[in-house]
């Protein structure tokens, strides 16, 4: 066994489960519609103040026309709604699928520059995902679609090594407090965790060089056989779920198990060019 | 192989070229102003998932005001969002209320000018992350006889015995 994923399979489950993560994060702002005022975190005037552009003439004028509540509102509705239409599209459907996927990335852009602040790594892994999604999608063709899964894969790999690595360069994180601390908060820590991780420092240790290890060496999924990398990505997989359960980072889970099939798919595709690469060459 | 198109090969360069700024953002690239629109569309963004400052309490947003009659009001605490449960690993819609109070905070502990320099306050004040408190502020909570409004910023640490530090006070602004 090579490859595991057919590219076709690969990227409607990237699609699928991003568009999960996609349906809940948005129901989760419309419960909390009020946070778009004008006098709220995500309000037009607050976000107007982060860049230039954002207040120039005509841009300015015209973003302010367009961001009324109402019409942020209905961008998030629609979203959903093309969110729960991509479970019903088939591989085939490229302009369905385009219109989707496009609509979901536009709206979530959008919101990007409302979000200045309260936006986390699962809204922006996301937005990669369909923004790439709809760039291959205008083509529709069988290059533009694994190029676009080695790209999401790519980003996934990307996202794990960098925070390994600026964990892994932290004296915080080293010493295994990074993790107390970040336990401690009630904004994404635990009472009971927290407590037990200081009463046995060895065990915070643990977790945290376990994570680091396993972040630094998430690009190596790529050149490993696709049984080890089935169980790498089960890993992270848990490792998600831990996160949504301990620490509340339930989008989280979507966004970056949603980019495991295209990990997996692209795995296999390395796997199997170099079988035979190795095995012409012999 | 059947051939390739002109979209296609303009498709694979573009992901490659989106690729390499993603690779460039993360080590070199940072605080680059030509990406300052890429970074704030999401579409490059620096990964950094609690590292390598992780956050080390909650950040605690409290105000009180000064009466007509010149009276100061106590401090009092602006409470965002409800304690977690385990739904909250399935539906956590508070959560980006608590991100947006630790992001504008955050924000605000990085300004250079704030440290040692209680004069370059009114600069500060003029930056997003103050605005952004002083308009949340600005229309809640009101006092009929509310004239002015100030409000701090507290750092809790701690388990069971928790200790309190304010970090951050601001002027006061007119209601």
């Amino acid at each position: 066994m090579t490859t595991t994923l057919d590219y076709e399979l690969a990227i409607r489950l990237v699609e699928c489960l991003a568009a999960v993560g996609v349906i809940i994060s948005s129901a989760e702002f419309l419960s909390n519609r009020e946070i778009f005022d004008d006098t709220n975190f995500m309000g037009w005037r607050v976000a107007q103040l982060h860049h230039p552009i954002l207040r120039n003439e005509p841009l300015g004028k015209f973003l302010t026309l367009v961001n009324k509540n109402t019409l942020v509102h209905l961008l998030i509705v629609a979203r959903i709604l093309a969110a729960v239409a991509l479970f019903f599209a088939s591989y085939q459907q490229h302009l369905l699928r385009f219109i989707f996927d496009a609509t979901i990335a536009f709206s979530l852009m959008a919101l990007m520059v409302r979000a200045t602040y309260g936006r986390d790594g699962a809204d922006k892994m996301t937005l990669i995902i369909f923004v790439a999604i709809s760039i291959s999608l205008v083509s529709g063709s069988k290059l533009a679609t694994k190029a676009c899964l080695f790209f999401i894969a790519g980003q996934a790999c990307l996202s794990y090594f960098a925070t390994g690595f600026a964990k892994a360069i932290s004296q915080r994180w080293r010493k295994g407090k990074a993790l107390i601390d970040i336990m401690s908060t009630s904004l994404w820590g635990n009472q009971n965790i927290a407590k037990m991780l200081v009463t046995r420092k060895w065990l915070a240790l643990l977790i945290t060089y376990s994570v680091i290890t396993f972040e630094l060496m998430f690009p190596l999924v790529l050149v490993v056989p696709p049984r080890i990398a089935l169980l790498f990505l089960s890993v992270g997989a848990l490792f998600h779920l831990a996160n949504a359960f301990a620490m509340g980072l339930n989008c989280f889970l979507w966004a970056f198990v949603a980019t495991y099939p295209a990990v997996l798919y692209t795995s296999g595709s390395i796997s199997q060019y170099l079988s035979l690469h190795i095995s012409s060459n012999l | 192989m059947y051939p390739l198109t002109v979209i296609d090969y303009s498709i694979i360069g573009l992901f490659g070229l989106w690729f390499l700024l993603s690779i460039s953002v993360q080590f070199l690239l940072k605080r680059t102003p030509a990406l300052s629109i890429l970074r704030m569309l999401g579409l490059i963004p620096a990964w950094s998932f609690f590292s390598p400052e992780s956050p080390r309490g909650d950040f605690i947003l409290c105000f009180r005001d000064r009466l007509i009659n010149s009276d100061i009001t106590p401090w009092y605490e602006v409470k965002i969002g409800k304690p977690r449960t385990l739904l909250c690993g399935i539906w956590n819609p508070d959560q980006r209320v608590g991100k947006c109070v630790f992001d504008i905070t955050r924000e605000l502990m990085k300004m250079p000018d704030y440290e040692g320099n209680k004069e370059n306050i009114e600069l500060i004040s003029r930056t997003p992350p103050y605005l952004t408190f002083v308009n949340y502020l600005s229309c809640r909570f009101l006092h009929p006889s509310t004239k002015e409004r100030q409000f701090c910023l507290v750092l809790s640490r701690g388990l069971d015995e928790k200790t309190y530090t304010p970090i951050f006070v601001s002027l006061f602004h007119e209601i």
